[in-house]
C-alpha cells in the first residue's frame, strides 16, 4: 500500500534521514521507535510532505510522488495538486494536537471535508458526527479546543483524521504531550482502530503499545533503520546493539 | 438647544458627518493597504518585502501633519507639472479625496504592522495542520490563518482606529470642512472658541466611546475559542 524507497532528507549540510525504505501493507500497524534526534519524526513528516524529501520515492497504492529540484536547487514536489490529494489519504495526528483553536470541535472535523474533499455540508456533518461518536466526543460538538482536556483534544484530532477516511493514518508521538493520566484514553482509541484493521504508522515512546498493539516495529538510529520486524521477535531477540541498548534503558 | 451654540450646531454636526466619513473611508483604505503590506512582508519575494518594509518604516517615521501637507500641496504641484506636459489644464486636488488618501496611506503602515504581528502569533502547528489535511494555501489562509489572526489583531486594530479618528482633525488644515474646521469658523465668528472646541472634543469622545463598545463586543465574540 505505502512504499517508501531510499528516502533521504537533509537540512542544509546536515543529513537527518540517510536512505530509508519501508513497505507497509493494508492493516499494518507499524510502531516507529528511536531516540529523540534519530530522525523518526522527520521521516513521518516526509511521508505527507510537511518536509520535502531530498531524495527518494514515496508511493501510495502504486502512485508515486515525484520530487524535482527547483531554480535554487532545493527539492520540491512537482505536482502540488497531487500532494494535496495524497495528503487527504494519509492525514497526520500531531503531538501538539494542532486543532484549529478558533473553530468548534465539529468545525475542526468538517472543515477539511468541505475544503479539501469538497463534500457537501450535510454529508460532511454526518461523517464528522460518525467519527466523533467513535472517539466518544459527541457531547462536546460546540466546544472550542481551549475548553477541552489534552486527551479530549487528541481524540478530536483523531476523529478529524478518521473523517478523511484515509488509507493510512500517521501518528507523530500522539501521547507525548499528554499528562500521564490521560495517555491511556488516547492509547485505547488507537488500539481500537488497530483492531478494526486500520493501517497506521505510529511514532511513539510507548513501549507497551509497540509490543502489544503493533504488528511491526521499526527502530531508527542516526537516520537509518537498524531494526525491523514483528514485536515478539525484535523485543526478545534484537539484532542490533543500538536497539538492545535502547530497550535495556527503557526497562 | 440650537440657540446655545448661536445657531451653529447644525454646521458642526454636518462637519461631524464629514469627519466620520473621512475616518471610515480612510479605515477601509488602510485595511486594504495593511493586509497587502503584511502579506508582502511575510510571504512576498525579496522585492515585495523591500517595498513593504520601506513603506511601513518611512511612513511611521514621518509626522502625520507633514505627510498630509506633503501629499496635498506637494501632490498638487506634482500633478500640475505632469498635467502641463500633457496640456490637461489646471487640476485641483479635492481635499476630501486628499485627506482620505493621506490618512489611509499613513494608517495602512500601522495596520500592516498590526496584522503582521497578529499573523505571526497564529500557531505554526495549526497552519501546518491545514496543509497536512490537503487544503490549498489559499484555503489555509482564509480558513485558518486569517480567522486565527483576528483575535490577536483586535487590540492593535482598535488602537489604530482611535488614533486614526483623531488624526482626521488634520484635514481641516488642508481646507476640508470637517468638524474641527467648522468649529474654528463658528468659534471665530461668535468669539467663543472655548465653547466650540469643547463641543468638538465631546463629539470626538462620543465617537471613540461608541468605538470602544464595538471593540468590547468584538473581543467577546472572538475570545471564546481562546486559551
Amino acid at each position: 500500500m505505502l512504499q517508501i524507497d531510499n528516502l533521504h532528507k537533509s537540512f542544509g549540510s546536515l543529513e537527518v534521514i540517510k536512505g530509508v525504505s519501508i513497505d507497509a501493507a493494508k492493516g499494518d500497524v507499524i510502531s516507529v521507535l528511536g531516540r529523540s534526534g534519530s530522525g523518526k519524526s522527520t521521516f513521518l513528516r516526509c511521508i505527507n510532505f510537511l518536509e520535502t524529501p531530498t531524495e527518494g520515492t514515496i508511493s501510495l497504492n502504486g502512485e508515486a510522488i515525484t520530487v524535482s529540484p527547483n531554480k535554487k536547487g532545493d527539492s520540491v514536489a512537482s505536482d502540488k495538486a497531487q500532494i494535496r490529494r495524497l495528503r487527504t489519504k494519509m492525514p497526520m495526528v500531531f503531538q501538539q494536537f494542532n486543532l484549529w483553536s478558533h473553530m468548534t470541535v465539529l468545525d475542526n472535523v468538517t472543515i477539511a471535508l468541505k475544503t479539501a474533499l469538497k463534500l457537501p455540508k450535510k454529508e460532511a456533518k454526518q461523517r464528522a458526527e460518525k467519527y466523533l461518536a467513535q472517539v466518544d466526543m459527541m457531547d462536546r460538538l460546540d466546544y472550542y479546543p481551549g475548553q477541552l482536556s489534552g486527551g479530549q483534544m487528541q481524540r478530536v484530532a483523531i476523529a478529524r483524521a478518521l473523517a478523511m477516511e484515509p488509507d493510512i493514518l500517521l501518528f507523530d508521538e500522539p501521547t507525548s504531550a499528554l499528562d500521564p493520566e490521560l495517555v491511556e484514553e488516547v492509547l485505547n482509541v488507537i488500539k481500537k482502530l488497530a483492531e478494526q484493521g486500520l493501517t497506521m504508522l505510529v511514532v511513539t515512546h510507548e513501549m507497551a503499545f509497540a509490543r502489544d498493539v503493533s504488528n511491526r516495529v521499526i527502530f531508527f538510529d542516526d537516520g537509518v533503520i537498524v531494526e525491523d520486524g514483528p514485536p515478539q521477535e525484535v523485543f526478545t531477540n534484537p539484532k542490533s546493539p543500538q536497539f538492545t541498548q535502547f530497550i535495556s534503558k527503557e526497562y | 438647544m440650537t440657540e446655545i451654540f448661536g445657531g451653529y450646531l447644525p454646521m458642526i454636526l454636518k462637519g461631524m458627518v464629514v469627519t466620520v466619513e473621512v475616518a471610515l473611508l480612510s479605515l477601509i483604505l488602510s485595511l486594504a493597504l495593511g493586509i497587502l503590506a503584511a502579506s508582502a512582508r511575510l510571504y512576498g519575494g525579496p522585492i515585495a518585502k523591500a517595498i513593504a518594509g520601506t513603506y511601513t518604516t518611512v511612513i511611521r517615521g514621518i509626522p502625520d501633519l507633514v505627510l498630509m501637507m506633503l501629499i496635498f500641496f506637494g501632490g498638487q504641484v506634482l500633478v500640475n507639472k505632469v498635467g502641463d506636459k500633457f496640456g490637461w489644464g489646471y487640476i485641483d486636488i479635492d481635499p476630501f479625496i486628499a485627506g482620505i488618501l493621506t490618512i489611509g496611506f499613513i494608517f495602512g503602515a500601522y495596520m500592516g504592522e498590526t496584522f503582521r504581528g497578529a499573523i505571526m502569533a497564529v500557531s505554526k502547528g495549526e497552519i501546518e495542520a491545514g496543509h497536512a489535511y490537503g487544503m490549498t494555501s489559499f484555503q489555509v489562509f482564509t480558513h485558518i490563518t486569517f480567522p486565527g489572526m483576528i483575535r490577536h489583531a483586535i487590540p492593535g486594530f482598535f488602537n489604530n482606529w482611535l488614533v486614526l479618528v483623531k488624526t482626521t482633525a488634520l484635514v481641516s488644515v488642508i481646507g476640508l470642512e470637517d468638524m474641527v474646521f467648522n468649529a474654528k469658523v463658528a468659534g471665530d465668528t461668535l468669539r467663543q472658541p472655548f465653547t466650540f472646541y469643547v463641543l468638538v472634543g465631546v463629539l470626538f469622545l462620543l465617537i471613540t466611546a461608541i468605538s470602544d463598545l464595538a471593540m468590547k463586543w468584538l473581543e467577546r465574540r472572538y475570545k471564546i475559542g481562546g486559551h
